[in-house]
């Protein structure tokens, strides 16, 4: 499928959908554990807008190379996985360096470390562990959401058949 | 959080909400409006694509308004914070709003994915739901008698129901806010 032939609509609207349930998925989670005070408490409302904003545009970007080359309405389940688990491995890459590229900026400009040399080396460790981790939390995420899209189809399907 | 970004973030959750609900319970009038009504003359257009197109520009409203809910939302709790409630009736709502906000946003995604596919049906193009054989055959059905009388209920039926459920999740917005 050409990019072109892509709805814009088809891919906002997944790229929303999938960015919004993390967000609340998230939020559950930080109820259920009882972390939610401290974390949100913590977090500056500029930096929080930022965070979603970027996680909202990485996302998009990655689902409309997507859907610029996979169609979902002809493309089988296991069809889907391959590519999703790539581009959702992105996507939590992506987001991942955004995170990074804030905190090493603040850590740089707090000038709370000895030298130089520990704050590269610092930085060098959590880019690899964390690219790492991203690559593999994106590709697990990106399989739920290639499950999630096609059960939507599939729901399409069944109540307007061709 | 200032008091003025705190009105903000309150101010923008309150707009989105408002687009999301004014818009479905239009979009739902509108769809009610055309049921049933036949062409009395070539002018008329007895076809999907006017509501299409309404509704095309609604999902595009609704789902930028659900981003903007979304951090705003986030924004909201956080002014909340440290004191955020970890158990008791509060929380048992906030669960049960944001439990019924993912099924809106997954009904949503169905009903978006149900209007793109009846566009591409008209523009004669790729389709969602119909499968990759069926899109062989397809050829531009600008036609009156193509999109038929099911499509339409669907549609109806499915700004009926997300009208419904957001004035719902707005009662427990208001619990949590008063209650």
């Amino acid at each position: 499928m050409a990019e072109s032939d892509t709805d814009p609509l088809l891919v906002a609207t997944l790229a929303t959908l999938h960015t919004v349930l993390l967000v609340v998925v998230g939020v559950l989670g930080l109820l259920a554990t009882g972390a939610a005070g401290d974390l949100l408490g913590g977090l500056d409302t500029l930096v929080g807008v930022l965070l979603f904003g970027a996680l909202w545009g990485v996302v998009a970007l990655t689902h409309r190379r997507l859907f610029g080359r996979v169609d979902l309405a002809g493309t089988s389940l296991v069809g889907l996985l391959r590519p999703a688990v790539v581009h959702g491995a992105l996507t939590g890459w992506l987001f991942f360096l955004v995170l990074f590229l804030l905190v090493a900026a603040a850590f740089a400009t707090s000038g709370g470390f000895a030298s130089l040399g520990d704050l590269l080396t610092s930085l060098s460790i959590v880019l690899g562990a964390g690219s790492v981790l991203s690559l593999l939390v994106g590709a697990a995420v990106g399989v739920v959401g290639a499950v999630v899209d096609r059960a939507l189809v599939r729901a399409v399907g069944l109540a307007l058949p061709a | 959080m200032s008091l003025a970004t705190e009105l903000a973030v309150r101010w923008v959750h309150v707009l989105a909400v408002s687009l999301l609900l004014g818009g479905s319970a239009l979009t739902w009038l509108a769809l009610r409006q055309r049921r049933g009504t036949p062409a009395r003359g070539a002018g008329d257009d007895p076809s999907l694509a006017p509501t299409l197109a309404l509704a095309g520009g609604y999902e595009w409203l609704f789902w930028l308004a659900v981003g903007l809910l979304a951090v705003t939302g986030v924004g909201n709790l956080g002014a909340m914070a440290p004191a955020i409630p970890t158990s008791g009736p509060w929380t048992t709502t906030l669960v049960a709003k944001l439990l019924l906000l993912v099924a809106l946003l997954l009904g949503s995604a169905w009903r978006t994915l149900l209007v793109v596919r009846l566009r591409a049906e008209i523009a004669g193009g790729a389709t969602v739901g119909a499968g990759a054989n069926a899109r062989e055959d397809r050829t531009p059905r600008a036609d009156h008698a193509a999109l038929d009388a099911r499509s339409r209920s669907l549609l109806r039926r499915s700004y009926a129901a997300t009208t419904l459920v957001l004035g719902v999740l707005l009662a427990l917005a208001e619990v949590l806010a008063h209650g």
